[in-house]
């Protein structure tokens, strides 16, 4: 498993990441993030946010003028970036089962956090879409954009007719909730998923 | 428990008072000791003729000697010719052992930062972690304890800093055209080891490895400097203040102060702007003296002002003292090329001036406090696959860590 | 249910006003009338769309075409979702559903009834299969169940019982054009065949005796006599009247039958007076009830003359068969009286009407006894097409025959034994409004019969096409109630006088096709039913009499004695 950062807190329904990495290896928004907090106990996640903190360095390096290639270089390639990555609770999986409510003991601090392997993601979106609800709950995330990046990612694992029965599922959540099923819909158009008509 | 303000509030009015005073005394001082600069400008063998007395009659003297240049000289920043410089930097952190953990241990971590000006190419990054525990094998420390690690620390940063930058010329010859690159190599703050603290019982081991890696940079013909940010030394006020002192004065066991809290920026402040040095003086000094074998290693200083003009026209001051061995303290061109190098890091990040490749080093070799936990927990873990069953650390130690830990989100 | 089968779920509703259905197949699967099925826990709902709805979970989604923003297959599926159609339907009749084992046991499935409860939630809802319509309109191994239609979407059969049908009166209404006269025929038709109720038919404008051809469209229309030959028989109203060019038998009135009420009945076409009335009656009681009409006939407007009385004395006198001379001596007004007689020479005039005693043939004692035996008859005007002459021909013989109707009821009261239960009659009546207005209720006797509800056996047919000029409580009394498409809201309003659930209804006979729909409603029928009707056809006759039956019945006279009951 590729460790991904430390818990820096946690609550009922989700967590606050923090990790150094290299620009290029920041963990995908929408992506599934999978919490080891005992043996037979592991928390699902879902990212719906990557929070770069202030740069002290960067920030004087834009007061400067005529920065040097070797100095943006290396800000590009070497510098480990701050970054706080907000998890949100999907269910968890307990003594080989997978639920999708919240997990009823948070995860403690330092526990490891890792990217759901393909298998993982194919082992809790197979129980059903009652995840959803845990991302539909919270108004105050991109939602649209959030499961429209969810679900691109697990595309590569799931078949078509799952994400035919995951969109209807939404829409059916969401129906009398037009700016965000709207958003939801664009943000799916620009993800150029495949849908099939049934 | 909260500060009592009330108790306080009277304090600090005194306080401000008080300054003020003292103040105005300063900057009387200060005047005096300006008008002492210049004219003992030229003075040069006697003041170094009077520095050598005083530091034999009184051992633990600190200040500084002429070397080669008036006392008011000024260097202006050079002019380069956008050469390709190789610069390495080190930085070193420490762990300090704890006794409220489970296990005590100490860990220095070193990181080098790798940039060639002019060349574009990507700097290079390396760290290096030395663990240090009670009973090790080959324990260089002696004992364990906060000094010891922190000399290792200093030992260290420069025992790896050498290594690099002979290893990194002699590699990169070959994407010159052969040629050997110049190479500067900085550290964060004097290049002085100060005493001999009791504390540390392989200290004499320590100052030969560190003494080891200096004449190894010496070798190679490259450039080592000490970078002091926002020097509060007054070494050359100290001097100043040696050439008003009667005979009676000189032999007194302790030297009296007139020029007490005036600094050397402060007293250099009207005469350099921003982008000049002054020349360089010798240092003179106890923990200085540990250097003088061989006497290429003999440390010495300049003052450089990092700051830069303001928009009106009015420069903003801001200084650095840059301690360099004798080899480079001798060598103008190499003093040149430190002192344009250290300008243009200053100057990259703006109206903060450090140089660049240190802040970067610093980064690298930053140990977080995470880090340490998990360290922690790494060495108990292994120590328990050997059976070993530790005690859960002291009470104290799980209070601070809960109160840690004790966050909102 | 097998939930693919099912057009939608129930949402909400309740007793008093609809039953709320989502639609989960396309809106044009169900279109307003449709015979819905609503399959509760253990009860079956039967019920009508009367209304459908487009709606959306929130209006945006109707308002914007989002189509265009997103690709086909997510707008496919959001429209699914978002954008709904909702069907109201009105709950009828309501059935306990009985459990397989209860089945075997012999008990059989309770009959559908009235609705009293509602359905629950999600109940699941269907369109109306063939077993449900026989279920509820009756089956077709029933002699009595007449099929009448089909079922808009699906095509069923569905079918009127004709018991129930005879036993109130009942009207077939529509525009003219609609087709009123094909359904009645059709419904004549299986009246007769099904032959437990005579119908007397006052054919004004000669048009179900005989076969002949419909000119829109050139076909041949059957006519019942020409189909069911001896057991129905044609009058014509007067000597040598041709019908088709055929001579049925006579039909005289006599004067002595004509009434005072038959002639103030005529009042607007005789453009009679106040003073008639007066007159009328200084008329019967000169001349008696039975002769007053023939007597007054034979008065001429005489002017005076001279005299010499027994005294020798000169005097000016009226003739003694002077209008005037029986005025005077009347006092009556003399000019009234002339004036009377003057508008009344149309009926003087009137071929078919014959002084008692120069009757040649008694064809109303043929025509009832015809009636009274089985028999069905057919009246038809001929050339006395005239308002004037339906009116006073329909009124006196339905009111001579009612009478007749009335005596055998009371008889067969008195003594079920001795007296057999008079044979059920039904007068199918043209142009109701004339006959059945507002004005007209009091004067004639088919108001009388209406509100009767066959007391004495007897009920109207009666065909219109202005119901709304039919007296309110005539039209109230109506059984069966079987209309065609009307355009003016007063007779669509006439039309469902007295029902419940009128405003559901109303939309349903605007909305109706002008030709070959009809909506039944009314006492006789279990539930409003807008359904395809019938074409008078080959194919309704092969169905109706078996083979052979597309041509015209050329009997032997034992065939015909036979049907005659010989």
């Amino acid at each position: 498993m590729t460790e991904m950062g430390r818990l820096l807190r946690s609550g009922i329904q989700g967590c606050v990441v923090g990790t150094w990495v290299e620009q290029v290896k920041v963990p995908q928004f929408g992506g599934m993030v999978k919490i080891v907090v005992e043996p037979d106990y592991s928390i699902f996640g879902l990212i719906h946010d990557i929070h770069v903190d202030d740069d002290g360095l960067v920030r004087q390096l834009l007061s400067a003028q005529n920065v040097q290639m070797e100095v943006i270089e290396d800000n590009r390639r070497n510098r480990n970036v701050p970054v706080e990555i907000s998890v949100l609770y999907l269910g968890y999986e307990e003594g080989g089962d997978f639920y999708h409510l919240l997990p009823p003991r948070p995860p403690l601090s330092l526990d490891e956090i890792h990217p759901c392997l393909e298998g993982e993601i194919n082992d809790f979106t197979d129980q059903g879409f009652g995840y959803f609800r845990h991302i539909l709950r919270d108004t105050e995330i991109p939602t649209g954009e959030l499961l429209a990046s969810h679900l691109k990612d697990v595309s590569r694992v799931k078949s078509t007719d799952w994400l035919n029965d995951a969109l209807q599922e939404l829409i059916v959540q969401l129906r009398d909730d037009y700016p965000r099923l709207m958003a939801l819909m664009g943000a799916l158009r620009d993800a150029k998923l495949v849908f099939e008509q049934h | 428990m909260p500060i009592n303000y009330l108790n306080i509030r009277e304090q600090v009015q005194q306080m401000g008072v008080q300054y003020s005073l003292i103040h105005q005394d300063d900057q009387s001082n200060l005047t005096e000791a300006r008008e002492l600069l210049l004219s003992q400008a030229n003075q040069l063998e006697k003041l170094k003729n009077l520095v050598e007395e005083a530091a034999r009659e009184h051992p633990y003297l600190r200040c500084a000697a002429p070397f080669e240049d008036p006392l008011t000289m000024v260097y202006d920043e050079p002019e380069t010719d956008e050469e390709q410089v190789l610069i390495l930097a080190s930085d070193g952190s420490q762990i300090n052992p704890d006794r409220h953990d489970p296990v005590e241990f100490g860990l220095v971590n070193v990181g080098i930062f790798q940039l060639i000006s002019s060349s574009k190419l990507i700097p290079e990054i390396w760290s290096h972690s030395k663990l240090f525990y009670d009973g090790m094998i080959g324990n260089e420390l002696g004992n364990l304890n906060e000094e010891s690690i922190a000399l290792a620390r200093d030992t260290k940063e420069r025992g790896f800093l050498s290594e690099k930058a002979v290893e990194q010329q002699r590699k990169l010859a070959s994407e010159f055209n052969g040629e050997l690159l110049p190479v500067i190599a900085l550290t964060d703050g004097p290049l002085e080891i100060f005493g001999e603290p009791r504390s540390v019982r392989n200290y004499q081991i320590f100052l030969k490895e560190y003494l080891l890696s200096l004449d190894k940079i010496a070798d190679i013909g490259a450039v080592i400097g000490g970078y002091v940010d926002k020097p509060r030394a007054d070494l050359v006020v100290r001097m100043l203040e040696l050439s008003l002192m009667t005979d009676s004065e000189l032999s007194k066991r302790e030297l009296p102060r007139k020029f007490e809290r005036i600094t050397d920026a402060a007293l250099f402040s009207i005469i350099l702007a921003p982008g000049q040095r002054t020349g360089v003086f010798k240092l003179i000094s106890r923990g200085a003296k540990q250097f003088a074998d061989p006497p290429r290693l003999g440390l010495h200083f300049f003052y450089l002002n990092v700051g830069m003009v303001q928009r009106d026209g009015t420069p903003l001051n801001l200084f650095a003292r840059v301690e360099i061995p004798q080899w480079v303290a001798a060598d103008h061109e190499k003093i040149d090329r430190l002192h344009s190098t250290l300008i243009q890091q200053c100057r990259i990040l703006g109206n903060q001036p450090y140089p660049y490749v240190l802040h970067r080093a610093h980064e690298i070799a930053t140990v977080r406090y995470e880090e340490h936990d998990d360290l922690l927990r790494m060495i108990t873990t292994e120590l328990l696959n050997h059976g070993i069953q530790l005690s859960s650390g002291s009470q104290k130690s799980e209070n601070k860590s809960s109160m840690r830990s004790r966050r909102s989100y | 249910m097998n939930w693919k089968e099912s057009i939608g779920y129930i949402i909400g509703g309740s007793l008093r006003g609809n039953l709320r259905v989502r639609l989960t197949t396309n809106p044009d699967e169900v279109q307003e009338g449709s015979f819905a099925v609503i399959e509760g826990d253990n009860t079956i709902f039967y019920g009508l769309v009367t209304d459908i709805q487009l709606g959306a979970t929130d209006p945006r989604f109707a308002d914007e075409k989002f189509e265009s923003r997103i690709d086909s297959i997510l707008a496919g599926m959001l429209q699914g979702q978002t954008l709904f159609t909702n069907l109201e339907v009105m709950p009828v009749l309501m059935q306990d559903t009985v459990a397989e084992d209860e089945i075997s046991s012999g008990e059989e499935n309770t009959s559908p009834r009235p609705v009293k409860t509602v359905p629950v939630h999600h109940s699941p809802v269907r369109l109306a299969e063939a077993g449900d319509i026989d279920q509820i309109f009756g089956s077709g191994d029933k002699k009595k169940n007449f099929v009448v239609g089909t079922t808009r979407e699906q095509g069923h059969p569905l079918r009127i019982d004709l018991e129930k049908f005879v036993k109130r009166s009942s009207g077939i209404f529509g525009a003219t054009g609609t087709g009123k006269s094909f359904l009645t025929r059709m419904i004549l038709a299986g009246l007769i065949q099904y032959n437990k109720s005579s119908v007397l038919v006052f054919d004004m404008h000669n048009e179900y005796a005989y076969t002949g051809i419909d000119t829109d469209n050139g076909t041949q229309v059957y006519g019942l006599h020409d189909k069911f030959g001896a057991k129905v028989s044609v009058f014509g109203l007067g000597a040598e009247t041709v019908i088709h060019g055929k001579n049925p038998e006579t039909l005289e009135i006599s004067e002595a039958d004509i009434q005072p009420g038959d002639i103030l009945l005529l009042s607007k076409q005789l453009n009679l007076r106040e003073t008639s009335e007066n007159t009328l009656a200084a008329l019967t009681s000169s001349f008696g009830r039975d002769k007053w009409f023939t007597r007054f006939k034979n008065m001429k407007s005489m002017p005076k003359e001279t005299i010499i009385d027994e005294n020798g004395v000169e005097k000016s006198v009226y003739p003694p068969d002077s209008i005037e001379g029986w005025a005077e001596k009347k006092g009556v007004n003399q000019a009234a009286a002339t004036s009377f007689h003057s508008k009344l020479r149309r009926l003087f005039n009137s071929s078919y009407l014959i002084e008692a005693d120069r009757i040649a043939s008694n064809g109303l004692a043929t025509m009832i006894d015809n009636l009274k035996n089985g028999r069905h008859v057919i009246l038809s005007f001929g050339k006395h097409e005239k308002d004037l002459d339906y009116l006073l021909v329909a009124n006196l013989l339905t009111r001579r025959i009612r009478d007749e109707w009335v005596k055998q009821s009371e008889a067969y009261s008195s003594d079920r034994i001795s007296n057999p239960e008079p044979r059920p009659l039904v007068f199918v009546i043209e142009e109701a409004h004339k006959l059945m207005s507002r004005e007209m209720a009091f004067q004639t006797i088919f108001s009388t019969i209406a509100r009767e509800m066959r007391k004495y056996f007897v009920t109207l047919l009666i065909i219109d096409q202005r119901p709304s000029q039919i007296y309110d409580e005539v039209m109230s009394q109506l059984g069966t109630r079987i209309s065609g498409w009307l355009g003016d809201d007063a007779d669509i309003s006439a039309v469902l006088s007295g029902l419940a659930s009128k405003e559901q209804l109303r939309g349903m006979l605007s909305h109706l096709q002008e030709k070959e729909e009809v909506l039944l409603l009314g006492w006789g029928v279990p539930m409003p039913m807008p359904i395809h009707s019938r074409r008078y056809d080959d194919a309704f006759w092969e169905e109706l009499l078996g083979k052979k039956a597309n041509t015209i019945q050329e009997k032997s006279l034992e065939e015909n004695l036979e049907d005659l009951g010989f």
